[in-house]
């Protein structure tokens, strides 16, 4: 008997801990949201499993938890057509990324014959969503184009369909308006969502291409640029950042790229040799993909991927 | 941590006069603990305030793994509030991530064992330190390993299993 008793103990002690459905919620809200691979092999272990982290409730948890969408991707124009370059575990299933199982949607041609142009897509829910993962409806498209001689503004509700209001590079949301950086010219249009007024506000000399706009830790526009600039009344220099020290040998013709608002800021810069992130908080550089073939500037693309299944309803 | 067998009194230690609180584990082990460390837990402050004689019943916990979760109260209770951005303020705070880092040098039964332990007694910051230890032993494994560490059933069809892979081929190469 001491010896069955013994036996018992073994296996007492070798079998492996049991973990609560709660619990596995509290370990799986603590997983990496920049690695949306590791939530879709926690899914498969088990129908239990795939079930909690499917469910609705943990992927507002998992939202919450983390609060700012991590970065998932760059998109980048090519010449005759646009790439995501992955920046984590994120693949898009098709050229563009979006979420998995909604179709694309078209929209209505724009109601101009517009030469050059540049958009922003923004969830139109305004106080009524938390803006964490709003990839339905209703949504707003801001667009920026040229017409003859005159910038014009046009919005886009998915509400209504259509497209109203008769009036690029990049864009940046800070407080309540959006703003863009005109093709070949010195200056940025603040589009103001509450009014749907327009204005533009002069960049310094020399920083006429290459500028990418960004938001400033302190909610204010900024603009990153490669090499020197003349300063200007009204724009004051945050910081310098010495690209020598970041990048490789042979990461000729650096050009800033884009801007993510994620963490503390990321810029990317292109380089003949490859797409490199900067973190402006810790202040070091990665290799993020190849450059061969794509254009100077990138949208990054920051979002939650949770997995989701028809199989929860088995 | 020894057990010891006063109710509730006034203790000495720390250099100070501190009001104290027992706490009785699953196995009957009693643990004398300054109030304002068993306060971390808010299913003991509970207890406290709606009062009682002869110790704080526990009765999910056992003696091995309340020692641990003390030992985690102790030292979170016993660090002071100083400025903000201080030398001081960067000091403690580097010896309380020490002290962590430490603490969760544990087996995965243990890590375990506090987990459940810390979501019963509302610890909070223990409970993020133990779910962040396991997530991140466990957040680079295959599902296959996951299930051979927790002794998990693998209940998917083969058919399952790849319809879910296939929906949610946005993170798969």
């Amino acid at each position: 008997m001491p010896e069955l008793m013994e036996m018992m103990e073994e296996i007492v002690k070798h079998r492996p801990p049991e973990l609560m459905e709660e619990i596995v919620e509290e370990v799986l809200l603590r997983f990496p949201s920049e690695d949306p691979a590791s939530l879709v092999r926690a899914a498969l272990v088990s129908k239990r499993w795939c079930r909690l982290v499917s469910g609705r409730g943990f992927r507002r948890r998992f939202r919450e938890f983390h609060r700012a969408p991590p970065l998932l991707g760059l998109l980048c124009n090519r010449a005759d057509d646009a790439r995501c370059i992955p920046t984590c575990s994120f693949r898009p299933p098709r050229r563009a990324p979006r979420p998995a199982g909604r179709p694309l949607r078209e929209l209505p041609v724009v109601p101009l014959a517009l030469r050059t142009w540049n958009a922003a897509v923004l969830c139109a829910a305004g106080d009524r969503c938390d803006h964490l993962d709003c990839h339905r409806d209703p949504f707003l498209v801001v667009l920026v184009g040229t017409f003859h001689h005159w910038t014009l503004p046009c919005v886009y509700s998915s509400e209504t369909d259509t497209w109203s209001g008769t009036n690029f590079a990049s864009y940046v949301l800070v407080g309540g308006a959006i703003y863009f950086k005109c093709h070949k010219e010195r200056r940025i249009l603040n589009y103001d969502l509450a009014t749907a007024e327009m204005s533009k506000i002069r960049l310094p000399k020399g920083a006429g291409e290459g500028v990418v706009l960004m938001a400033t830790k302190d909610g204010r526009l900024g603009f990153a640029i490669h090499g020197p600039d003349d300063g200007d009344a009204g724009w004051e220099r945050s910081r310098v950042i010495e690209l020598g020290a970041l990048l490789p040998y042979g990461a000729i013709l650096p050009q800033v790229a884009g801007f993510a608002e994620t963490g503390g800021g990321v810029i990317f810069i292109w380089t003949g040799a490859g797409f490199f992130s900067i973190d402006l908080k810790s202040g070091r550089s990665k290799e993020v993909g190849e450059s061969c073939g794509f254009d100077r500037s990138v949208v990054p693309y920051m979002s939650f991927s949770t997995p989701g299944t028809d199989l929860i309803g088995f | 941590m020894a057990a010891a067998d006063s109710c509730d009194g006034i203790s000495t230690s720390g250099g100070g006069w501190e009001k104290t609180v027992t706490l009785v584990s699953s196995d009957d082990a009693r643990f004398e603990v300054r109030e304002a460390a068993a306060s971390l837990s808010q299913t003991v402050r509970r207890m406290i305030r709606a009062g009682g004689d002869g110790g704080i019943p526990l009765p999910k916990v056992d003696a091995r793994t309340l020692s641990t979760v003390l030992e985690y109260c102790n030292k979170h209770a016993a660090v002071p509030a100083p400025a903000p951005e201080s030398s001081s303020a960067e000091a403690a705070a580097v010896d309380l991530e020490w002290f962590d880092k430490e603490l969760m040098h544990v087996d995965l039964a243990t890590l375990c064992s506090l987990i459940r332990a810390a979501d019963y007694l509302e610890v909070a910051g223990l409970l993020d330190l133990t779910c962040k230890t396991v997530a991140d032993m466990i957040k680079s494994k295959t599902a296959e390993e996951i299930r051979q560490m927790f002794g998990i059933q693998n209940d998917f069809t083969p058919e399952e299993e790849e319809q879910l892979s296939r929906e949610n081929a946005g993170v798969f190469e």
